[in-house]
């Protein structure tokens, strides 16, 4: 099976009752749910909030999922609808908000500036913050250059595996291999800093 | 959080080849079975922390920020609430491949239902018109035991003194349709509307079969017997 088909093997599991497969679509999701609604609305707190309420929809909606699109695409659209009613909403209330009337369900253009998401908060969470993205940095600077190489043209310039491959003329397999093996180097240096 | 001995630990009890299967799952390169979606299903919290890490890694290398939340949890609780009837699978639920081969079982009743009415209405229009010139006389191998018993049934009989006895077609590839002729010195001549000569209605004959056989029986259907003697 491919990505968008393992998605909708989940999606049916799903449907018949398996929390665990929702869990699943929502673990791989969530983060870029995340971000497409930050690109909508500035309030973190808001954007998490949105995030949820966007995964409760796609759960209540299962059964009207024909499967005719790819699941990441109806769960897009679920949040750049729940952002829009939202900011909609809050003009109702009389706050002001940016709505760019260019923008379009599958615009990967930003209504604002996705500044919810920008790291900030207390000096603690700001400190730990700095900390992990200097653990994450020097993990990334102490991986062999091989693995390091894979795993930034996955990460960066999100080329698939087999692309890598003929980047790096190498097999598959040990495109494969080595964006594993990285990940699992930088994770153990992280592991104690990532928190939750 | 988890101590550096903690990490060690669960790394020791997660199998490679889960955490490798993560990975590729992570970056949109799994190829999987049905079946094998198992493999993460029976792990959701190992596969919760790797891409807790995953999406850390690729934020860092992107610029983004580290600050998206693990939603799950909220997530859940929230479902939690809802009602088990108007959950997914609580009720109602028809799965993606059961509704599909559900419209395959109704396409499929529908045309054998089509395909049974067809035949019955042409048999019986066939019959009722008794316009027999577009029938085609069945080409068998050779009389059953049913025939037989049928046409010494027949010719036991004891028929009108203008009516000679029915003859059964002798080569077994001619048609079984056995005439009664009104004319003894013709016996072995067909009827016009049996030959398709003439429309007009059928002469005095015996027809001993009409086999009715579709695809969608896939055996023989029920046998149409008429035997009709002419009485001028």
């Amino acid at each position: 099976m491919s990505a968008e088909e393992n998605d909708k093997a989940l999606v049916a599991r799903a449907r018949k009752g398996d929390r665990r497969a929702f869990d699943l679509l929502v673990l791989k999701y969530q983060h870029r749910v995340q971000r497409l609604i930050a690109r909508y609305i500035r309030d973190p707190e808001q954007v998490f909030d949105l995030a949820q309420e966007t995964f409760i929809k796609a759960y209540r909606a299962l059964e009207r999922f024909r499967g005719d699109s790819a699941f990441y695409t109806w769960i897009y659209r679920i949040a750049v609808n729940t952002a829009k009613n939202q900011l909609a909403s809050d003009a109702r209330g009389g706050y002001m908000v940016s709505l760019n009337s260019g923008g379009s369900d599958e615009s990967d253009e930003p209504m604002i500036e996705p500044e919810a998401l920008r790291d900030g908060g207390t000096p603690d969470a700001l400190a730990a913050t700095e900390e992990l993205k200097a653990a994450i940095d020097q993990a990334i600077s102490d991986l062999p250059e091989d693995l390091r190489t894979a795993l930034t043209l996955r990460e960066m310039e999100g080329l698939s595996y087999d692309e890598i491959a003929s980047v790096m003329d190498c097999p598959i397999g040990t495109v494969r291999s080595r964006i594993f093996r990285a990940r699992e180097a930088i994770e153990q240096s992280i592991e104690s800093l990532k928190g939750g | 959080m988890v101590g550096g001995n903690g990490m060690k630990q669960r790394h020791a009890n997660e199998s490679t080849t889960l955490r490798d299967t993560v990975s590729q799952w992570w970056d949109d390169e799994w190829r999987a079975d049905d079946s094998e979606l198992d493999t993460l299903l029976s792990d959701v919290e190992g596969v919760r922390s790797r891409t807790r890490s995953y999406e850390l890694i690729g934020s860092r290398l992107r610029g983004e920020s580290l600050e998206t939340r693990d939603l799950l949890d909220s997530i859940n609780a929230r479902l939690d609430e809802i009602p088990e009837n108007e959950r997914p699978g609580g009720g109602k639920v028809v799965s993606l491949d059961s509704a599909r081969s559900w419209r395959h079982r109704r396409i499929w009743q529908g045309a054998i239902a089509a395909s049974l009415f067809a035949a019955v209405t042409a048999v019986g229009l066939t019959l009722s018109t008794g316009d027999r010139a577009g029938i085609e006389p069945m080409q068998a191998e050779g009389p059953t035991e049913n025939d037989r018993a049928v046409m010494a049934s027949l010719n036991a009989q004891e028929l009108p003194k203008d009516v000679s006895p029915a003859a059964v077609a002798s080569n077994p590839q001619q048609s079984r349709v056995v005439q009664a002729s009104t004319a003894p010195a013709n016996a072995s001549k067909l009827p016009d509307w049996a030959t398709g000569r003439s429309n007009s209605g059928p002469d005095p004959y015996v027809v001993t079969h009409y086999r009715m056989a579709s695809p969608e029986f896939g055996t023989t259907g029920p046998e149409a017997r008429a035997a009709t003697f002419d009485q001028k």
